[in-house]
């Protein structure tokens, strides 16, 4: 194994390292991207009616990524009705742009392999 | 501070809407959205892009401005004049969307569905009515089915060029107006 292949091994265990395994899921990445993006928040019934799951399974992302200090819950009030709104913490997207990071780097070595 | 943001901030003022700080009201947010839409779509020049996904339209860009500029928003000042086809796009917005019944305890969600249908109709403007009721429903299936229908009429009445009324056009009517005396 030549040094280059050496550097792109150890800069992914590296990333591997440093990103909490529990927001690594799919469902939540999605969620995190999602917020990032709409950065005014987004309802409940907007994340559900875009990602197509149950509301138990939505929940319980929700609640794990609120545990990490990933997300907040917002009471609002739209039109006089009380809705929650969930917003990304700055936590939140310290946590995405490690997945973003590591995710680029298996990209880097993914390109070099196909290369040979 | 961009001049389109001075703009569309004069345009608020101009419509008399009750916004607060837009870093500390969701809703405020919302009706800031769907309103530069509606302004834009009906001819307003703003240079904001938005995209339907989700939230829509909404636009990242309009986002970023109101978050930089929230007091401006709250404040309200007149600092743009309109010229005369700006003022009757305002005027037409007073009178069919704010001006509307539906506008008084659902403001929100009325502008939110007029938006929705604006945009689909404006992307794609061969759309039916039942076509526009089915996407808006799939798009957001929250929204009541009453609401999109009256959404439906609201953007007709906004769309309408009074030029469409030609001579032909206008006997027509009067025809059948004097049929109904």
């Amino acid at each position: 194994m030549n040094k280059k292949d050496d550097n792109l091994i150890k800069k992914i265990i590296e990333g591997y390292n440093k990103i909490n395994s529990d927001s690594f899921t799919l469902t939540r990445i999605v969620i995190l991207s999602l917020l990032t993006y709409f950065r005014d928040g987004l309802q409940f019934r907007e994340l559900k009616n875009l990602l197509k799951i149950s509301d138990g399974k939505l929940i319980s992302n929700i609640n794990k990524l609120n545990k990490m200090g990933y997300l907040i819950k917002e009471k609002i009030t739209l039109d006089n009705k009380n809705l929650d709104v969930y917003i990304i913490t700055e936590n939140g997207r310290r946590e995405l742009e490690k997945i973003k990071e590591f995710n680029n780097r298996i990209n880097e070595m993914l390109v070099e392999f196909n290369e040979r | 501070m961009k001049d389109d943001f001075k703009k569309f901030c004069s345009a608020l003022r101009y419509l008399n809407l009750d916004l607060k700080n837009p870093r500390e009201d969701y809703q405020t947010r919302f009706i800031l959205q769907k309103m530069a839409y509606i302004l834009k779509v009906l001819g307003f020049s703003l240079n904001y892009d938005f995209n339907l996904y989700i939230h829509g339209p909404y636009c990242r860009i309009l986002t970023e401005d109101y978050y930089n500029n929230p007091k401006i928003i709250e404040n309200q000042n007149q600092i743009s004049e309109f010229d005369q086809i700006e003022k009757n796009i305002l005027e037409k917005i007073k009178k069919h969307v704010l001006g509307h019944k539906l506008a008084k305890e659902h403001l929100s969600e009325f502008l939110e569905t007029v938006a929705t249908i604006l945009f689909f109709k404006v992307n794609e403007p061969s759309l039916l009515d039942d076509d526009l009721f089915v996407k808006t429903k799939e798009e957001k299936p929250y929204l009541k089915d009453w609401m999109i229908t009256v959404g439906i009429n609201v953007v007709k009445k906004l769309l309408f060029h009074h030029d469409f009324v030609t001579e032909e056009v206008k006997k027509e009517i009067d025809t059948w107006n004097l049929a109904n005396d």
